[in-house]
């Protein structure tokens, strides 16, 4: 963390002294081109431990959030703090490590075929260094609370694809991240899968994990009774028919401390 | 994180990538032999032809034939006056037909019942003088032209022309054996390239993966790095091997048929020699493998 950082992380305390907010964006705006907007001044703020669903319509800019979030893009405007830490002021290089704090889900699951279960979430410890026993220990822990312990020796292809995803899943978790980002992690599953993998969602966050899920399925965001954003052509747009628990989202202003970087991206 | 950890992982995933473009890796292998084997070749028959060269050059004779006849004694001692007065030789020494002829007997044994035949009228009288090294040539050619004006010379020969063209010529060996390494070089990386990225593309799911995961551009590219330095190290070393046979099988086989070939021309690599030839072999296959796995950021 650079001086920038401390700063910056110095004075989003003083601006939020009772809150310790993980992920907030200020007036962001992401333009692919002339005609193409996928977000247009979004502000939004989202707790530590907080369960939100963002929806919308195909193209409200759903995925776009998120990539913004997992810094996969940067937006054209505004600014965005995961964390304490203003993710779109962050060298490329430190990204990999920002990623090492998410879990991150996809609809098409993201596995590697030619490895079994267990395999796939070793590859990715090893990949980062973790040490040789406790690798084993984290990846049988993950996959015991996805609920495959049993399929470690499968291959991905022999999954269903419930337990694809829950192999997915057990992958983003097995880091203990503090984010766990989905998108559309029902939209391959019949509906009685998407119910068990939005149940382990549910125990995931009661575990203390924030999860933030962009999906466009309204019959589960209405079982689940969460926080729900949505969005609408790329603005956040007030739904109170489908708005159970949600927080009001305060009219955003850029606070000072973040003037140095207005208009970066 | 765990260095050792690291390493691990990137010589497993390495030969992971070598196993998945199997036949692209063996090509590069081979290409990598054939540019080391190639290079090393010319650079050993360089180093070969300019020590041969060099002995010669230092073994070299100026040797002053006489006519048979009644003047010969008077030719032999104006030469000889000659030389000695010249200040640019450093031995003198008379050769007798019956001398000529077994020493004739002795180089060239086959020969020698020829030679018997011929008797010493084949072999005339000689003076023989080695020559002070650096001496200049106007000097030497004024003497030359000197010996050669003197009545009952029959002919001056002195053979350090052609030993500096030898001497060129092993600089010419050398240069074109750097111009091979250069351009088979270039080739061995382009099919370490071609093979890695055959690999890489046949790994996209694990690079998208790594990506996700945050792992550093270090991990997601050090395996095609450690693919390629195999690549090249396999190559190099089967090459150093295969110069070795090459050069003492073959330098032993040209000394015993043509014994005026000495053992000296044909000298296997040394060990810094087989250090470089290596580390050549590797960092051509290995920078292919990295200029590659810059095809890893497109995928995502």
């Amino acid at each position: 963390m650079d001086n920038d950082d401390v700063r910056l992380l110095q004075s989003l305390r003083k601006s939020f002294p009772h809150r310790e907010t993980l992920i907030q964006l200020f007036h962001v705006s992401k333009k692919y081109d002339e005609y193409h907007r996928a977000l247009v001044d979004v502000n939004l703020r989202i707790e530590p431990a907080e369960f939100v669903f963002l929806t919308g319509p195909s193209g409200a800019g759903k995925s776009t959030l998120l990539r913004l979030l997992y810094r996969e893009e940067l937006p054209t405007d505004g600014q965005i703090v995961v964390n304490g830490r203003n993710i779109t002021a962050i060298p490329e290089s430190q990204v990999p490590f920002l990623r090492r704090t998410l879990g991150i889900v996809f609809q098409d699951f993201r596995l590697i075929s030619r490895m079994t279960v267990l395999d796939n979430l070793l590859f990715v410890h090893r990949a980062l260094g973790d040490d040789g026993k406790d690798v084993r220990r984290k990846a049988f822990s993950a996959l015991k609370q996805v609920g495959l312990a049993h399929r470690t020796t499968s291959f991905p292809h022999q999954l269903s694809g419930g337990e694809q995803q829950r192999l997915a899943i057990a992958r983003a978790i097995s880091g203990d991240p503090t984010l766990l980002l989905a998108d559309e992690p029902t939209g391959n599953l019949d509906p009685d899968l998407a119910l068990e993998v939005m149940e382990l969602f549910s125990e995931i966050h009661a575990r203390g994990t924030t999860v933030v899920v962009a999906t466009h399925d309204r019959e589960l965001v209405t079982r689940f009774g969460r926080r729900v954003i949505h969005l609408e052509r790329g603005h956040v747009a007030d739904t109170p028919a489908l708005r159970i628990s949600s927080k009001p989202e305060p009219e955003e202003s850029l606070p000072p401390f973040l003037a140095p970087y207005a208009g970066r991206s | 994180m765990s260095g050792k950890t690291n390493a691990a992982f990137l010589f497993r995933e390495g030969t992971a990538a070598l196993h998945r473009s199997r036949r692209g890796a063996a090509l590069a292998a081979l290409m990598t032999m054939v540019t080391i084997f190639s290079a090393g070749l010319f650079h050993s028959l360089g180093s070969g032809l300019a020590a041969t060269a060099r002995g010669w050059a230092n073994e070299s004779l100026l040797v002053i034939y006489l006519s048979p006849g009644a003047g010969q004694d008077t030719a032999t001692r104006a030469a000889l006056e000659l030389l000695r007065t010249s200040g640019l030789v450093r031995e003198i020494r008379s050769v007798s037909p019956s001398d000529a002829r077994e020493r004739f007997g002795k180089i060239y044994g086959g020969l020698a019942g020829a030679a018997d035949q011929a008797g010493d009228q084949g072999f005339p009288s000689s003076i023989e003088a080695a020559p002070l090294p650096g001496t200049p040539e106007t000097k030497r050619e004024k003497l030359l032209s000197d010996l050669a004006a003197v009545p009952g010379v029959e002919e001056v020969q002195y053979d350090l022309a052609w030993i500096e063209r030898l001497g060129r010529v092993a600089r010419a060996v050398r240069i074109l054996g750097g111009g091979l390494l250069l351009l088979l070089g270039t080739g061995a990386a382009l099919t370490a390239s071609g093979a890695m990225r055959f690999s890489l593309l046949a790994a996209r799911e694990e690079i998208r993966v790594l990506r996700l995961v945050g792992a550093t551009e270090w991990v997601i590219r050090g395996p095609y790095l450690v693919a390629g330095a195999i690549v090249g190290v396999i190559g190099s070393t089967i090459a150093v091997g295969l110069l070795f046979v090459v050069i003492g099988v073959g330098g032993r086989f040209l000394t015993r048929e043509l014994p005026v070939i000495p053992v000296s021309a044909f000298p296997p690599p040394s060990l810094l020699e087989i250090f470089a030839l290596v580390g050549i072999g590797l960092s051509a296959s290995a920078a292919g493998s990295w200029l590659a796995s810059r095809d890893t950021e497109a995928i995502r």
